[in-house]
C-alpha cells in the first residue's frame, strides 16, 4: 500500500528532474545568447546617437522646413512596427510588449508590421503591412534597410501617416522594460534654425538619404535590443524555473524518504508481532 | 597641419573617432575633401573610396550609402559600410563580383538588374580599394 505512494513520489521526482534538466540548458543558452546580444547591442548604440544628432541639426536648417517628412499625409494610417520574440518561455516578454503596442494603437485604424514569429501570431488577425520579417533572430543590417525602404516609400505615398516603434528596451540583465519610439513624421522641424548649413545636393534628396538611414539604424538598434532582452527575460524566467523544480524535488524527496521509513517500520511491527504469536 | 575631431560610424558599431587632418570622400554630387575649420555642411554619399589622413599617415576606405555632417567643426560620417583598405578580403570581394555578374546574366527584370548591378558596383569598389594599402 505505501509501496504504491513511493513509486507514484519516484516518478513524479523524476518527471520534475527532466523538466529541470530542461529548463537548465535553456537558461545555459539564454546566457551565452544574452553575452553576444549585449554587445550587438551596445555596438549598434553610437551608430543611432550620431543619426539623430546630425539629423537634428538637418531638419533644424530652414532649408527643409515644410518637408514632407515632417508633416505626413492626413489620410493614412498609423503602422506600429512591433517587435517580439521568436519563441515563448522568456516570463512576461512577449506579452508585456504586445500589452503596450494594443494600448498605444486602441482604436485607430491602424496597420502592423511584426516582427518575431510571436509577433506575428499575434497580430495574424489584424491588417499587416509586411509579413516577411517572422525571424527576430535573423534580421540582418540589409534586412533592416529593407523595412526602412518599404516604410519610407509608403510614408511618401501617404499609405502611412506615422510610424511607431514599439519593442522592449534592455535596461540590464534583470530590466526589460517595453517602450516604444515615434520614427515618423520628423518632430521639431522648425526650431533654432541653423541657416549656415551648406548642403551638398538638393536639400530634399539629403533628408530622404538620411530618412532612410534614420529609420534602417532605429530599427536596427530596437531589433538589437529586443534581442538581448528576450535573452534576459528568458534567463530570468528560467532561473525561477530551475529554484521551483529545485524546492519541489527537495519536498518530494522528503516525502518519499517518510513514505519509505513508513513501510520499514511496519514491515518490523509485523514481523514482531508474528513472532510474538509462534 | 591643423586637425579636426572624426567620427565613423556604421550600424556594426563605431569604426573610428579621432583626430584627423583631411578627410576625402565621395558624395552624391562628387569627391569632397573636408579639412579642419569646414563650413557647416551635409551631403549624402554614394558609394565610392574614401581617404583619411591621420597624423600624416593616408588611410584608404571602401565607403557604400549614409551621409557625412560637419556641424560646429565636428565631422561624422554615417555610412551604411565602411571598410578600411586593411580590412577589406580581396578573395572574398573578387568572389562576391564574379557572384554579382552571374545575377545580372540571369537577371529577369529591371528590379533584379538594378540590384545585381548594385551589388557589382559595390565589390569592384571594395577590389579597388583593397589594392590601395
Amino acid at each position: 500500500m505505501a509501496g504504491a505512494g513511493m513509486n507514484d513520489i519516484k516518478s513524479r521526482i523524476k518527471s520534475v528532474n527532466g523538466t529541470m534538466q530542461i529548463t537548465k540548458a535553456m537558461e545555459l543558452v539564454a546566457t551565452s545568447k544574452l553575452r553576444k546580444a549585449k554587445l550587438r547591442a551596445e555596438s549598434s548604440r553610437p551608430y543611432s546617437t550620431v543619426l539623430r544628432d546630425a539629423l537634428t541639426a538637418v531638419i533644424r536648417s530652414d532649408e527643409t522646413d515644410n518637408s514632407v517628412w515632417a508633416e505626413g499625409a492626413k489620410e493614412g494610417r498609423p503602422l506600429y512596427i512591433v517587435i517580439a520574440g521568436d519563441r515563448g518561455l522568456a516570463g512576461g516578454y512577449n506579452n508585456n510588449v504586445f500589452r503596450l503596442a494594443d494600448s498605444l494603437s486602441n482604436g485607430k485604424d491602424a496597420l502592423f508590421l511584426p516582427i518575431g514569429k510571436k509577433a506575428l501570431e499575434h497580430y495574424r488577425r489584424s491588417e499587416l503591412f509586411a509579413t516577411s520579417f517572422d525571424e527576430v533572430d535573423e534580421i540582418s543590417v540589409g534586412d533592416a534597410f529593407e523595412i526602412s525602404d518599404l516604410v519610407c516609400r509608403a510614408f511618401l505615398g501617404g499609405e502611412i501617416s506615422r510610424v511607431t516603434l514599439v519593442y522592449t528596451r534592455f535596461d540590464s540583465m534583470i530590466t526589460q522594460t517595453p517602450t516604444y519610439r515615434e520614427l515618423l513624421p520628423l518632430a521639431d522641424t522648425k526650431n533654432g534654425g541653423n541657416n549656415d548649413l551648406i548642403f551638398g545636393g538638393e536639400p530634399e534628396e539629403i533628408l530622404a538619404s538620411i530618412v532612410s538611414s534614420y529609420v534602417c539604424g532605429e530599427i536596427y538598434s530596437a531589433v538589437s535590443e529586443a534581442l538581448a532582452s528576450e535573452s534576459g527575460a528568458r534567463r530570468t524566467a528560467m532561473n525561477a524555473a530551475n529554484k521551483n523544480a529545485e524546492e519541489m524535488i527537495s519536498n518530494l524527496m522528503l516525502r518519499y524518504n517518510r513514505a519509505r521509513q513508513a513501510v520499514i517500520t511496519q514491515e518490523i511491527t509485523e514481523i514482531v508481532s508474528g513472532a510474538e504469536a509462534l | 597641419m591643423r586637425s579636426f575631431p572624426l567620427e565613423i560610424v556604421t550600424p556594426d558599431g563605431l569604426i573610428l573617432s579621432g583626430e584627423a587632418e583631411s578627410l576625402l570622400i565621395r558624395t552624391a554630387d562628387g569627391d569632397v575633401e573636408i579639412l579642419a575649420g569646414h563650413a557647416d555642411f551635409v551631403a549624402a554619399l554614394s558609394v565610392g573610396r574614401a581617404r583619411i589622413i591621420m597624423s600624416g599617415e593616408s588611410e584608404y576606405a571602401s565607403v557604400q550609402g549614409g551621409f557625412i555632417t560637419v556641424s560646429n567643426g565636428k565631422v561624422k560620417v554615417v555610412a551604411t559600410t565602411f571598410e578600411l583598405a586593411k580590412s577589406i578580403d580581396a578573395d572574398r570581394a573578387r568572389h562576391a563580383a564574379e557572384k554579382a555578374e552571374e545575377l545580372k546574366g540571369r537577371a529577369k527584370n529591371a528590379r533584379e538588374l538594378a540590384l545585381a548591378e548594385a551589388k557589382l558596383k559595390r565589390a569592384l569598389n571594395r577590389i579597388s580599394v583593397s589594392s590601395m594599402k
